[in-house]
């Protein structure tokens, strides 16, 4: 559900992080008494500030947390908050530039030819243009490759990424979300000011250039991750199966044709729209001294104005009557992806909803990977997933089946666990083993300064309010068998469910499995 | 941790730059490196107070220490946390597989950790380390086996005994080693599902033929693997003469070092010699290799055979390769394909410069399959370019400073700073790798860079695997180089 915007550096933001409950700094074990130095300051614009100081090395992790996400997108504008994600590093009117001023009216020569492309975009039959079209589209796009060389003059390439790499920031990164969208970096303390000189110019004064070339970027990004990829479009299809109203229907990388025809001027808007200070948190672990901080992000990013908040998200998912269904061919092995209608975390049902995900598929003795990998070997692998999300979300299983099973089988494996659920009460031995999971994997998802950062940025966008890590964590150790029998009887239902297969489609010379591979019973072959 | 040194990075890594100069484009490489950002220009007014660190040592900031029978252990007590970290290696790994053992070093990894011990059932073992969460991992690389462990240090002692036991007791019954051969044959099933997996594993097949750095899991020879073979292989490289144990985390040293002689009490040194690896011999024919599979997008990994570790010319080649294709969005790479052109998402290069034999320099790009030809033809020329045109003095300098400046991040984990370090010793290297690390990187000059690119970039020994829809570009590809169809072998029970 998480795009990164720029290198596949995989990020697993808002799936794993708060998992847990827990005793730290040497506390015994059941104790809740959770101590996390966590320095909190609300500025005058709205901007909230979390800090964590650690001077072990000197380091610093940074998130800033936008609270916007593909959910606060409409039909026509998919993709937008990851666009606006890679538009980011275009730099400002003063990062990548040696002259704004001389910029400007190549961008808006440029826009004025997209505005002619976006028209002959529309009458496009089946995603075909006429043979005039088309050649009038290639002659269009030329103007614009012309004017953005033009526009290099004035330019320094990729500027942000060379300076911030000489002064020993790694290679800066985004990554959103369905709810959020976050912008990260470690980088020597010493930096501190230079940070906060660039983070502030780009939320103040960005500028969008080369807005076409990246478009084609993340038109590249889509079919690496989506197009391409088995898991991807399985997920795709999932979720705009399960999802017929809420905007979680809707890829976070966004459609094809939403990314061709979308303008500056709407990422702009976009822009205006969200990225203010009172929609912001940012998030520092490492070696810090927190009045120092105050005082620098006071300096830099204290004149930007505040703004009225952003409507939210109002339409709620209605309720599902009956079993969903989808189908994907694609070359490629068979999996599935199941799941349930669930609300989030912050229901007084989300605790247990994640304690049944531990249950399911923590460890080698999680009981879908002892019963159906090992014991029955019915699947090759099994996961399960209930994320931190801002609005009611899915309860997802997922696996692919051994050759010679069946998805049918596999399927079937997987509702007789959740059965399992249902009419038996969890032993109290393997509850306790789920609440020593859920300390141990507490602390560990301290131990980096970036886990922590993101931790602690989801949980205050998300969730809103960072103390949630500690308060789900004595949620989840509260959790009993009675709760997890009437939660699963509860949510886990066949008219609440929807699932997705994913069945070969051989094509071409590439079809190297046909004899070893009895599960073609799946395969449909052209 | 306390790795504050006098050292200061800044003052030694301090450069002057030129005035912003606003050039035309001249095609030439780098060119945008002479020009100075408005941005820029106040970024360089910023105060930065001088960093006072230096690169962590042995000794200083992490204890070595060797027991009786003789375990190695690279020690670091750091009490923030209720955890304990043991990273356990050995040398040995797929590089000393002869080829009949291809994949015995993996399935006696994953075996142990999943087939029980002498004492203790295989289901017993999954269920004592779950119910005190500790988790414990196996594995095999080329010139290492693993076995790390994380654990609370309030359930230490248990977790100890049992990671002992599996490392000294191994049972490796027959109905676990079926089981995971056969898991083995489910990745091999799916091994072609997702092209740049393709792409990336052809290649490396390709250019080291039959090397243990180009195998990847052959059913043929996994499936005749057996019980007796595995044993062999445990007695022979998991011996305490072998072993090195990096540990970190809530511990009392003199206590974890008496609780580790009790746990592996018995375990005798024996004698032990590492066998002398394979050498790379020369591998495919250069020229381009076309996997057919559909899709709107290909996968192409393409590049040729590099250096070992023990050349000296290894900084020099990690400046070049920076600045070409490694440097993330600072490379000519990513500028020109990616920023400029639209062309990719991912496109980069990796000159490998750590393997004990011939690493690889692999470029890496994924692009919409009607820009397959252009995306590679300006890859190329990046590539002679690097090879050919003066290097700017700012552009080689930008990437020497982003180098050193970004070094303090390699030790950002406490557990990570003691495995590196103690891998130096397992493998072998100098001692001194990290220690002398800047200033080698300090040392290497523009002609040095130049010198490389030219002796070590070889565009005429290029093996290119290109995954897609052959169809839509195969004629194009010919102006490049020959081009010829790459069958993926059938799985074949």
């Amino acid at each position: 559900m998480q795009k990164v915007f720029r290198l596949l550096t995989a990020m697993a933001l808002g799936l794993s992080v708060l998992v847990s409950s827990g005793h730290l700094f040497g506390q015994s074990a059941g104790g809740s008494s959770v101590k996390l130095n966590v320095v909190e300051h609300k500025f005058k614009n709205g901007l909230r500030l979390l800090m964590v100081e650690r001077h072990d090395t000197p380091v610093i992790s940074s998130h800033i947390v936008f609270n916007v996400g593909s959910v606060d997108e409409r039909p026509g504008l998919t993709g937008t908050s990851h666009i606006l994600g890679h538009m980011m590093f275009k730099g400002t009117t003063t990062i990548q530039t040696t002259n704004y001023e001389a910029e400007i009216p190549l961008m808006q020569e440029m826009d004025g030819i997209y505005a002619q492309i976006r028209v002959l975009l529309d009458k496009r039959t089946n995603s075909t243009f006429t043979e005039a079209d088309a050649a009038k589209v290639k002659e269009l796009r030329a103007q614009i490759d012309a004017l953005q060389e033009q526009e290099k003059k004035y330019t320094v390439q990729n500027d942000l990424d060379v300076i911030t790499a000489k002064r020993g920031f790694n290679g800066l990164n985004a990554s959103t979300g369905n709810d959020t969208t976050q912008y990260v970096e470690t980088f020597p303390s010493n930096q501190l000011e230079v940070w906060a000189y660039f983070e502030s110019e780009r939320i103040h004064h960005p500028v969008f250039r080369e807005f076409y070339s990246e478009k084609d970027v993340v038109m590249e990004e889509r079919r690496l991750s989506t197009d391409n990829v088995p898991q991807g479009r399985l997920q795709e299809a999932f979720e705009a199966t399960a999802f017929t109203a809420h905007p979680y229907h809707e890829p976070v990388v966004g459609w094809m044709t939403d990314l061709d025809t979308v303008t500056r001027q709407q990422v702009a808007d976009y822009f205006k729209t969200y990225y203010a200070p009172n929609n912001t948190t940012i998030v520092l672990v490492g070696d810090l001294n927190p009045d120092e901080v105050i005082k620098l992000i006071e300096k830099y990013f204290g004149s930007i104005p505040s703004q009225t908040p952003p409507e939210g998200v109002h339409v709620v998912e209605p309720e599902q009557h009956g079993e969903r269904r989808v189908t994907v061919k694609f070359d490629a092995s068979p999996s599935l992806l199941i799941g349930w209608h669930v609300p989030n975390v912050l229901h007084p049902d989300g605790a247990t909803l994640s304690v049944i995900s531990s249950i399911l598929t923590s460890g080698r003795t999680g009981r879908l990977f002892k019963g159906l990998v090992l014991d029955q070997q019915i699947a090759s692998n099994v996961a399960s997933n209930y994320g931190t999300t801002k609005y009611p979300t899915m309860f997802r299983l997922s696996g692919a089946p051994r050759n010679q099973k069946s998805l049918e089988d596999l399927e079937k494996a997987l509702l007789a666990e959740i059965d399992k659920l249902k009419k038996e009460p969890i032993s109290d031995e393997e509850l306790q083993k789920v609440r020593n999971q859920i300390d141990a994997n507490f602390a560990r998802g301290l131990e980096s300064n970036a886990g922590l950062a993101s931790a602690l940025g989801t949980s205050a966008v998300v969730l809103g309010d960072w103390h949630q890590i500690l308060t789900l964590n004595e949620r989840r150790r509260a959790v009993t068998a009675a709760d997890i029998q009437r939660v699963a009887q509860k949510y886990f239902t066949t008219d609440n469910l929807t699932v997705a297969y994913l069945v070969r489609e051989s094509n071409g010379p590439a079809r190297q499995n046909r004899r070893g591979n009895p599960g073609q019973g799946m395969e449909k072959s052209k | 941790m306390r790795i504050y040194k006098s050292l200061l990075i800044c003052a030694l890594i301090l450069l002057i730059f030129a005035a912003a100069v606003v050039m035309p484009q001249t095609g030439k490489q780098g060119s945008d490196a002479k020009k100075k950002s408005l941005g820029e220009a106040i970024i360089e007014k910023l105060p930065t107070p001088p960093l006072r660190w230096s690169p962590p040592e042995v000794g200083k900031d992490v204890q070595r220490k060797t027991l009786p029978n003789g375990i190695t252990l690279y020690l670091k007590e750091d009490h923030s946390l209720p955890l304990i970290n043991v990273a356990g290696r050995f040398r040995g790994g797929q590089l000393y597989e002869s080829p009949s053992q291809e994949g015995l070093a993996g399935l006696t990894a994953t075996l142990m950790r999943t087939g029980g011990t002498k004492e203790m059932p295989a289901q017993k073992v999954d269920e004592s380390l779950d119910y005190i969460s500790a988790n414990i991992a196996s594995s095999a690389d080329q010139e290492t086996l693993s076995m790390v462990m994380n654990a609370t240090s309030k359930d230490f002692g248990e977790a100890l005994k049992i990671y002992a036991d599996i490392i000294m007791n191994p049972a490796f019954p027959d109905d676990r080693l079926n089981f995971e051969k056969e898991q083995i044959k489910q990745g091999i099933i799916r091994r072609n599902d997702n092209p740049t997996r393709v792409a990336a594993r052809e290649f490396t097949r390709l250019i080291y033929g039959e090397h243990p750095y180009g195998r990847d899991a052959d059913w043929q020879k996994i499936k005749t693997l057996k019980r007796e073979d595995v044993v062999a292989w445990h007695d022979k490289y998991y011996v305490p003469n072998n072993a090195w144990f990096g540990i970190t985390g809530d511990f009392n040293t003199d206590e974890l070092i008496a609780n580790l002689e009790k746990a592996f009490a018995g375990w005798e040194k024996k004698p032990f010699a590492l066998p002398v690896p394979p050498k790379v011999q020369t591998g495919a024919k250069p020229g381009i290799y076309v996997v057919n599979k559909a899709g709107n997008q290909s996968a192409i990994d393409f590049g040729h055979l590099g250096v070992d570790r023990n050349n000296p010319d290894i900084y020099a080649i990690a400046v070049m390769n920076y600045i070409l294709g490694g440097g993330g969005f600072a490379s000519h790479y990513t500028q020109e394909v990616r920023d400029k052109a639209g062309l990719a998402y991912t496109v980069n290069s990796q000159f490998d410069t750590s393997s004990l034999e011939a690493g690889a320099f692999t470029s890496v790009v994924q692009t919409k399959t009607e820009t397959t030809y252009q995306a590679l033809a300006l890859m190329l020329k990046l590539i002679n370019q690097m090879r050919t045109e003066p290097l700017s003095e700012e552009e080689f300098q930008s990437a020497k400073q982003s180098i050193m400046s970004g070094y303090v991040r390699t030790f950002g984990s406490l557990a990570g700073t003691v495995n590196l370090l103690m891998n130096l010793e397992v493998i072998g290297r100098d001692p001194n790798y990290y220690k002398n690390y800047l200033t080698n990187i300090n040392k290497v000059t523009k002609a040095d860079v130049e010198r490389v690119a030219k002796t070590y970039l070889k565009p005429d020994q290029l093996v290119f695997v290109v995954v897609g829809n052959s169809a839509a570009f195969n004629d194009q590809l010919k102006a490049i180089a020959e081009v010829q169809s790459l069958e993926l072998r059938p799985f074949v029970d």
